[in-house]
């Protein structure tokens, strides 16, 4: 496959890209790729023979497998795949293998163009312990914490326990190699050590192959803020500024906006340089996120997301930068061509995490058919889904079925057109969290960006449930009824059998 | 026809056609009529009109098994037909159901042991996170219906609890 005209000048020119993953980021680089003339390949299992991307890609390749280490996690099937539909590039995306330094050092040596930073910037920034030790060598101010080198769970649990004194409690315990909320745990008194390191241990071990673990000073009433960085590998590094991502539930993100009502310019300044600086302490090349934890004026490194990330959209929003386009021409070795003072922040930028999930039980998940879709529409709207009718979400995947980004000129109006474009939302079929999303935007302290990432929990401890009112049960039932006894014409669905057993395809197993 | 919706309440309604509208006869609410306006309806190829008195509203409908899901108003609602509730599984006093469809990881009690509340009983995985489920009283283990690495449904009765 020859190089786009645009691509020919470029060092490491590619024509078609292999996407190793699935689902809405999957669609998301596949749409990037129709824009600038590349071919695409998807891979998929026989789980996702119906999803869109299948119809996005130009060739599909089926991954044989039961399980994820036999398909989205394996790296020798993806080189295959590549090699046998002539990619010259591979896409992570997020999640999967997207900060696998082994995977990143294979496509490499497989002679394939690899979207993304160097294996070595993956492996010191993917590693939480090595981060942590880098961020000292350059300055960028850490949450106060420690690192354990032991393996032994009852020298670990001596060790914590003679550290924790120094550092307080409550404390958080983290998985070295975690992320997306996965091997942590929050320790609020020395009784509950012993457990928390056991079942962090155990989670990291099954999620991540890696049950290495440390602590850190559990700050609450903080304020999650992330610098999103561009770097080309020749010394060019810019940020693009920041997004906030307070709004969290069991640590993992809700909504994400942009700007952050907390950041001055002189703030933004300071962390946008911070977050360089880190990028620049590991020779960072591509797209990669930095994470602080911001405390009043004082922030602490978390780390840095070596990939796309979920919540890039309410950037794109607001610099009006296609951070995907950026990714491959930075992959094909162009230098940046954007200088930080090119950079200006336009209006304001909010997304919101559709999942599959029940708000009243806790925000545990849920699973089942896509009966009905009908994604919003309207100016400064975008919606990021991998899914459409018909489909179904099961339990062996992330919960996330869809993001919502809408953009405006100022927060006011751009909460407004989000709470408008969630109701407008109809997702039928299983429970979702959409009518907790909208309840989340009409909350005084989110309306007044009086938001931290304890606020979900401290105002809904047990889950949120929606207020009855039972005017609209009538009416939910007068609809009910008449679709019912008109014949069937709203049950057309139930006929195709859409099959509701998260099991019966995929082994829910993780890596 | 009757159902039954997310709050218990079981909704009796009749409708009539005259050829030329369509309306809403009568609606009663757990056996006593529930009063409300007049309302047409028009069926539509993917929604139901629902309107009263100039108040327009747009119903999306789906019904799958004996589950119907609607959409109004930014709200979505789910509703049993009132048959199905009858034959539906007996829900034993203090049974622990699996509340997602996951695998089972740890089983942290046996059969006879005394429990509290709060306690962790077993530890369950499902998209790829842990979940714990608690004792909701102080009672003993008296069955165990589940055993580790097992993949367990929505409502799996997990472990049978007596309350002390």
């Amino acid at each position: 496959m020859l190089a786009p005209d645009w691509m020919k000048m470029a060092k490491f020119p590619f024509g078609c890209v292999l996407i190793a993953n699935r689902g809405e980021v999957a669609c998301r680089i596949a749409r990037a790729c129709k824009e600038l003339e590349l071919s695409t390949v998807a891979i998929y299992t026989l789980n996702d023979e119906n999803s869109p991307l299948l119809d996005l890609c130009d060739q599909n390749y089926l991954l044989e497998g039961e399980t994820l280490h036999e398909t989205f996690l394996n790296i020798n099937a993806i080189i295959n795949a590549a090699k046998e539909t002539g990619a010259q590039a591979i896409h992570p995306g997020f999640g999967f293998l997207s900060e696998s330094a082994e995977f990143a050092k294979a496509v490499t040596e497989a002679g394939i163009v690899w979207i993304g930073p160097s294996p070595e910037s993956i492996e010191v920034m993917g590693d939480k312990m090595s981060a942590r030790e880098k961020m000292k060598t350059v300055g960028v101010p850490l949450v106060p914490g420690h690192e354990v080198y032991s393996t032994d769970i009852k020298d670990i649990h001596k060790e914590l326990i003679k550290v924790s004194p120094e550092l307080g409690f409550p404390l958080l315990i983290k998985a070295s190699a975690g992320g997306g909320g996965k091997g942590m745990r929050v320790v609020n008194r020395p009784s509950e050590l012993a457990e928390a390191i056991e079942s962090a241990r155990r989670e990291a071990q099954t999620a991540f192959g890696d049950g290495r673990i440390y602590v850190e000073k559990l700050l609450t009433k903080c304020k999650h803020i992330e610098i999103q960085i561009l770097a080309d590998g020749y010394g060019n590094i810019i940020h693009l500024g920041e997004r906030e991502c307070s709004l969290q539930r069991r640590h993992q993100k809700v909504i994400e906006e942009c700007p952050s009502h907390a950041l001055d310019e002189r703030l933004r300044n300071r962390m946008g340089a911070a977050g360089i600086a880190a990028a620049a302490s590991v020779t960072y090349m591509g797209a990669g996120t930095v994470e602080f934890l911001l405390d009043g004026d004082e922030f602490y490194f978390l780390e840095m997301n070596t990939r796309l990330q979920v919540e890039h959209p309410v950037t794109e929003f607001v610099t009006g930068i296609d951070i995907v386009h950026q990714q491959f021409r930075i992959a094909a070795g162009f230098p940046l061509g954007i200088t930080q003072n090119q950079i200006s922040m336009k209006g304001h930028s909010i997304e919101s995490r559709i999942y599959a999930e029940d708000p009243s039980t806790g925000f545990l998940p849920s699973a089942g058919p896509l009966l009905r879709l009908k994604m919003p529409q309207g100016p400064g709207i975008r919606v990021d889904s991998g899914v459409v009718e018909g489909n179904s979400i099961d339990t062996n995947f992330d919960p996330m079925i869809a993001k919502i980004i809408v953009h405006a000129n100022d927060r006011k109006t751009a909460i407004m057109r989000m709470k408008h474009a969630l109701k407008e939302t109809v997702l039928l079929g299983l429970q979702t969290n959409i009518e907790f999303l909208h309840a989340l935007l009409c909350d005084e302290d989110v309306v007044n960006g009086d938001t931290n990432t304890n606020l979900i929990e401290t105002k809904w401890p047990n889950g949120w449930t929606p207020s009855e009112d039972t005017e609209l049960l009538a009416l939910g039932a007068m609809a009910c009824v008449i679709s019912q006894e008109s014949g069937g014409s709203y049950s057309i669905l139930t006929k195709n059998e859409i099959i509701n057993d998260p099991f019966l395809k995929l082994n829910n197993r993780f890596p | 026809m009757k159902i039954i919706d997310s709050n218990n309440g079981t909704w009796d309604i009749s409708l009539q056609n005259t050829g030329e509208f369509n309306f809403i006869r009568k609606i009663t609410l757990n056996d006593e009529e529930y009063i409300f306006p007049n309302t047409e309806y028009i069926i539509q190829p993917k929604t139901i009109k629902l309107s009263q008195g100039g108040q327009v509203i747009i119903a999306n409908v789906v019904k799958n098994k004996d589950t119907w899901w609607v959409h109004i108003n930014g709200r979505t609602l789910a509703y049993t037909s009132a048959d199905s509730r009858k034959s539906s599984v007996k829900i034993t006093q203090g049974s622990l159901q699996a509340p997602m469809p996951g695998t089972i990881l740890d089983l942290q009690v046996s059969v006879g042991q005394s429990i509290e509340i709060g306690q962790s009983l077993l530890i369950m995985e499902a998209m790829k996170m842990e979940h714990k489920i608690t004792a909701p009283f102080n009672g003993i283990v008296e069955k165990i219906n589940c055993k580790s690495n097992q993949k367990v449904d929505r409502g799996f009765v997990l472990i049978e609890l007596k309350q002390s």
